[in-house]
């Protein structure tokens, strides 16, 4: 009986320690190198208008946003999955920022065989910005130094693949394409920001109220009447429309009457030239405007008005066209 | 005595349950459905002959490895990123066999932000592979047969997948476009269609067997080394092979193919490289080591006439 116990502490006393080592391994050891950029030119001069479409200043976090925005932007146009036989290479940019005047732009690579990632590497660049203010010709500019040297995160039993079709390594990827790829902007010394990439975002909030003698049905029928065709994820129920799960049109019964409330926010990008509405809220805002300019007036009518426009009985219908007489 | 045990086998366990929770983390909310793949309802039949090139017989495992790599290369090649806003999109697919006939493929559309999957959505497809041996006819029967349900799982529940056009969703808090449903099953009757190809494509040995043959050289050419070296230099660099010839012989990547020692008055070539051979139903190849086969024989030709 003892003997027994004795044995299952032991096998449990095994398990633990398993466990524990199994977690140690799965964090991936990685070693730090360093290393000079192969790029020739190595600031380079954004500049940005220093007042948005609406008048207000542009900051210093626009400016660094607009940054981040662009290199990510660049790299995005001409990122592709490399491959090779079973072999995939995905890759992602990473800006981050430490205070206002240095930023740091990691691109992360990942090796994948049939869907798990067997390696992976990483490798920093670092930035040095300095932002002045033109008053003269009304703009901004960022000046922008990349260090000479590349921060390497790479794991310490790195796995080498040659690729034999084109006589280079496929991994670890050549590290001048990698810089190249990464600091196309820095070829050229001056530069202005990523179209659309200075902005800032605001809100504004579109409001209208209607009384109504209709009835829900009628309603229903009106809200319905300029939901896209397209799948949206706008539906009219009793309650009034929803988007996903927000209530944007309300109808709430007023004694015999009923009144219809939009309250929608609509998220807007302004651009030093120009402001637009936000992509996401582009169909719900299309829907309310059109809603409110064109069904929603329709709807708006006393309730003798209403009782009017009710449909004739059928006899009477019968009645006024039986004067016409059909040719056959 | 007992008490202490007892202590002891407590202790042990909370332990234990303490490691296991440590890695185990708390899966995130899913939600999973099984839809109907867009794709028509296709099966593909391969027909081939019992014995290879050799005439050694085929077996199913042969079969069975030729279809999961050429179905593996083939879904590897659709693997894409897309940057999408903020929001960066890894698609890849994981294949695996579930069982003795049915092969599993996991298509995930992981979306990213800031380097850390946000949420994913994986599709699991299956494919059934039905191998028939025709002993009379001395042939293989082989039927590939994807199956017309899908099963879907979202990381977080959150957003519904598209089923027309390619906007992906409006409503979204993150607009994240999966993709058009549609595209990804047709993309997995594709990759099966083309490894059906595979199989009976002549020219490629899909299903093979290896052998390994030696190639072996051995020759001395007189004269200067030095010009000896620079004209061989020359002659390779014209073929345009992916060679590199150092002092010490030819190298492909980190591999050594021939060996290259001066004397006083010649040089000497020679080489010994075990290569692999992939015999096939109708021909052989040497697959992987096509390059270094086709760079020896560069190397004796040129050995050979000079």
């Amino acid at each position: 009986m003892k003997k027994n116990r004795i044995s299952i502490l032991f096998f449990v006393v095994i398990w633990c320690c398993l466990q524990t080592l199994s977690f140690a391994a799965s964090t991936a050891q990685k070693k730090i190198i360093c290393r000079p950029i192969h790029v020739a030119v190595s600031k380079t001069v954004f500049y940005a208008p220093d007042t948005f479409h609406d008048g207000s200043p542009v900051t210093k976090d626009a400016l660094k946003k607009a940054f981040s925005t662009t290199m990510v932007e660049q790299y995005a146009e001409t990122n592709s999955v490399l491959k090779y036989k079973t072999y995939s290479i995905f890759s992602e940019l990473k800006p981050t920022w430490a205070g206002d005047n240095s930023a740091a732009v990691t691109l992360n690579q990942y090796l994948y065989k049939n869907g798990k990632v067997l390696d992976s590497t990483s490798t920093t660049y670092i930035f040095n910005v300095q932002y002045k203010h033109d008053k003269d010709k009304k703009r901004f500019e960022a000046r922008c130094i990349v260090n000479d040297m590349a921060v390497e995160a790479v794991s310490t039993a790195q796995r080498k693949i040659y690729d034999k079709l084109y006589g280079v390594a496929f991994w670890p990827q050549d590290g001048n394409r990698q810089d190249e790829h990464v600091l196309q902007f820095f070829v050229r010394a001056m530069q202005s920001f990523a179209k659309n990439s200075v902005q800032i975002q605001k809100v504004m909030n579109i409001h209208y109220e209607a009384i109504t003698a209709l009835g829900t049905q009628h309603i229903g029928q009106l809200l319905q009447q300029e939901i896209p065709a397209m799948h949206s994820s706008l539906r009219v129920t009793e309650e009034g429309v929803y988007w996903d799960d927000v209530l944007i049109v309300a109808v709430t019964p007023q004694g015999s009457l009923h009144k219809i409330t939009v309250d929608f926010d609509a998220h807007y990008v302004i651009t030093p030239h120009a402001q637009f509405v936000s992509k996401k809220d582009m169909i719900p805002l299309e829907y309310l405007r059109e809603t409110i300019k064109c069904a929603l007036p329709r709807g708006s009518y006393i309730e003798e008005n209403v009782k009017a426009i009710h449909k004739q009985p059928v006899a009477e219908y019968f009645k006024r066209i039986s004067g016409v007489t059909v040719t056959e | 005595m007992r008490n202490i045990f007892r202590v002891l086998l407590l202790v042990c366990l909370f332990l234990w349950t303490g490691c296991s929770g440590v890695h185990h983390q708390v899966p995130l909310e899913t939600h999973t459905t099984a839809v109907v793949s867009k794709a028509p309802s296709q099966i593909f039949v391969v027909q081939f002959a019992n014995v290879f090139i050799d005439e050694k017989p085929v077996t199913e495992a042969h079969i069975k490895d030729a279809i999961r790599n050429s179905l593996e290369a083939a879904l590897n090649n659709q693997n894409s990123v897309e940057t999408k806003e903020e929001f960066v999109v890894f698609t890849f697919s994981q294949l695996e066999w579930v069982d003795n006939d049915v092969l599993r493929i996991q298509k995930k559309k992981s979306i990213r932000k800031h380097s850390e999957e946000v949420r994913s959505l994986v599709r699991t497809y299956t494919v059934k592979v039905q191998i028939n041996h025709d002993i009379t006819k001395k042939e293989y029967v082989v039927r590939l047969i994807p199956n017309q349900l899908v099963v879907q799982k979202i990381m977080p529940e959150c957003c519904e997948l598209a089923n027309s056009g390619g906007e992906g969703f409006v409503g979204c808090e993150h607009s994240c476009a999966w993709g058009a449903a549609a595209s990804q099953d047709i993309d997995i009757v594709d990759a099966v269609s083309s490894t059906a190809q595979d199989l009976v494509d002549y020219n490629k040995t899909a299903i093979h067997h290896f052998t390994t043959v030696k190639n072996r050289f051995f020759k001395t050419l007189d004269g200067d080394p030095r010009l000896i070296r620079k004209l061989f230099a020359a002659y390779m660099r014209e073929q345009n092979t992916n060679a590199v010839i150092t002092n010490n012989g030819v190298f492909l990547g980190d591999k050594q193919l021939v060996c290259m020692v001066d004397s006083a008055n010649a040089v000497t070539f020679l080489w010994d490289v075990d290569l692999p051979q992939y015999v096939g139903l109708k021909s052989t190849g040497y697959g992987d080591a096509e390059l270094e086969s086709r760079i020896l024989s560069l190397i004796k030709h040129y050995l050979t006439v000079s």
